[in-house]
């Protein structure tokens, strides 16, 4: 992208110095920065069309209502949904996730049901199946990791069984940065579904069993998009999946808007999650019947302004082009991954006068760097977690960020709502980098030879 | 952040007083950083004086875990701190100011929880002992 240099220039934050410094904002996996597209765009809403949605008859009310409902167009077509109604406004990720716990869930799973998610999961998209199983004492079960951090796709293929109600897996993962083969679990529980249809067939010489049989219901699919969405180019049609959850704010849109996507006729047959006004069609004193789709699960005044910000982020994604910043995402993985690699062998290796690459992991003597997740740039997203040992001491994470912070300098530490791998790996915390369209090679490289400041202070 | 690593904190996060274990502690306390994953284990034990029934001082103080500079140093300086005072009642008294204090003083706000860690594990530690 001939013009990637110009992009830190639609972001106003980017004129901040942090601690006396340019920011290099490299955390926009926990959220983005705002283009001033989006920023106008929320700005303009309440500056010219703020008025409650659905409800009024006045002008306002009618602008406000268009655009709340064009921004839901923009949204769905730039995920591939055929019909908008089938993308429900919420505040997150994590409120899609529970919104489908909650009401899907209780409706569907029961006593001795498996629900079978990934290791790799956000901690969004595990506890609410926790407490789902709990509640309806059913079991959760999890797909193994692999060393590489990849998903053991046969362990999938082992876990899958007529019991299995729901297969719920992250698209890309906000810690390893995998990108998941989605395509491909979709087809294995489609063929999980067409055996399941055909279980009544063994062992019977009823020829009313000889019917066709309509296809299993189960297992369904949800993929949490969080991670993805922002990075790469998304199909929820293309995907085969049957929910796909994503958050604005990780997308350059505001922060407090989010959506679900779900094939309309699973939509249509499950109960709301809340209640109140906006998803009624009649309300009498003892009974209350609902609206169809999208308003039955959006109870409530709904956040307007964030979903028309979140419709100008999509705008300002699709200008740029999702095939654009997938490959500008893999440029700079590759070159961070090429600068943190074993600066610490290499560095021993390397002589006066080598190439650019070698003189940067020169500098960086006395640091060894884990880099967790699959090495292959093109097999993950823009994020790269990895921890750090300066002169054959552990630096928590904390302190790693602490120090790149001094040189304005952003990046996230801990555990990345990704506790039970963590403790699995046997790590207490890391840190992660992580792109935005808007990162550089430059901002690479700024982050490196701060990360040399580490074994003069710790060492 | 400049200050923040500065020497007092530096030397306590290579060289942790009073890391390790207590033969038979009266208590064993194990507090947990969620956001961080750090982990901090205070072992104490009770003086034992001629009037066996009171539990006025601590005699032997011992920590282990895992953690960032903030709160293994804090926990260093801090097991030291107890050392000093020994008096159960006074060790009740230490504030999360105090325990900045100890630290130096130049915590950031996103730090204040690794600062807090050790203390929060060590006055659980004490209350098991207390009677």
């Amino acid at each position: 992208m001939k013009f990637i240099n110009l992009i830190k220039k639609d972001f106003p934050i980017f004129n901040r110095q942090i601690n006396g410094q340019p920011l290099v904002y490299l955390d926009s996996a926990a959220t983005s920065q705002k283009p001033q597209e989006v920023i106008d765009a929320v700005v303009d809403y309440y500056w010219n069309h703020n008025a409650n949605v659905h409800r009024g008859i006045h002008t306002l009310g009618d602008e406000s209502t268009r655009l709340y409902e064009e921004s839901r167009k923009t949204v769905s077509g730039f995920i591939g949904a055929k019909d908008p109604n089938e993308l429900i406004f919420v505040r997150n990720s994590t409120e899609a996730i529970n919104l489908v716990a909650y009401s899907w869930g209780r409706q569907n799973v029961n006593a001795g049901d498996e629900i079978l998610i990934s290791e790799m999961e956000h901690h969004s998209n595990l506890v609410p199946w926790q407490m789902l199983a709990e509640r309806q004492k059913a079991t959760l079960q999890y797909i193994k990791v692999d060393k590489n951090g990849k998903l053991d796709i046969l362990d999938l293929k082992r876990k899958l069984s007529p019991r299995t109600k729901l297969v719920s897996v992250v698209h890309v993962s906000n810690f390893l940065g995998t990108i998941n083969p989605i395509k491909k679990i979709a087809e294995m529980i489609k063929k999980q579904k067409i055996l399941q249809s055909r279980i009544p067939l063994r062992g019977t010489k009823n020829k009313r069993f000889l019917q066709p049989l309509s296809l299993s219901s189960y297992p369904l699919l949800l993929v949490d998009g969080a991670q993805a969405v922002p990075h790469t180019p998304v199909n929820v049609k293309d995907l085969g999946c049957d929910f796909y959850a994503f958050s604005g704010h990780k997308m350059y849109g505001p922060m407090g808007i989010g959506c679900l996507w779900g094939k309309r006729e699973i939509l249509k047959n499950m109960p709301p999650f809340l209640t109140g006004g906006g998803m009624i069609n009649t309300v009498d004193w003892q009974e209350t019947t609902f609206t169809g789709l999208p308003d039955k699960f959006e109870a409530g005044t709904p956040n307007v302004a964030g979903a028309v910000g979140l419709a100008a982020a999509v705008k300002y994604l699709q200008g740029i082009g999702m095939e654009n910043i997938r490959k500008h995402e893999i440029e700079l993985t590759r070159h961070l991954i090429a600068s943190l690699d074993s600066p610490a062998r290499n560095a021993s290796r390397s002589e006066a006068g080598g190439s650019a690459r070698r003189r940067l992991l020169a500098r960086n003597d006395g640091l060894l760097i884990n880099i967790l997740g699959p090495k292959n740039a093109q097999d993950r997203s823009g994020l790269v977690a990895f921890t750090l040992s300066a002169n054959s001491k552990e630096i928590h994470g904390h302190d790693v960020a602490q120090v790149l912070d001094s040189q304005g300098i952003a990046v996230r530490s801990g555990h990345h709502c990704v506790m039970p791998l963590h403790a699995k790996l046997g790590l207490a915390a890391t840190t992660r980098v992580s792109f935005g369209i808007y990162n550089t090679k430059e901002d690479i490289n700024r982050f490196i030879k701060a990360l040399n400041l580490i074994p003069k202070i710790f060492g | 952040m400049s200050n923040i690593y500065h020497d007092l904190i530096i030397d306590h996060y290579q060289h942790p007083r009073n890391f390790g274990e207590l033969k038979n502690p009266d208590a064993v306390v194990q507090e947990a950083n969620a956001s961080c994953g750090d982990l901090i284990e205070f072992q104490v034990r009770v003086k034992r004086s001629a009037n066996r029934e009171q539990r006025t001082e601590i005699g032997e103080i011992a920590w282990r875990g895992v953690g960032c500079a903030i709160s293994t140093a804090g926990a260093s300086l801090l097991s030291e701190r107890v050392k000093q005072i020994r008096r159960i009642s006074q060790i009740s008294q230490i504030s999360q100011a105090g325990m900045v204090e100890l630290l130096g003083g130049d915590i950031s706000h996103a730090r204040i929880k690794c600062a807090i860690l050790p203390l929060v594990a060590l006055q659980k530690a004490i209350r098991n002992v207390a009677i």
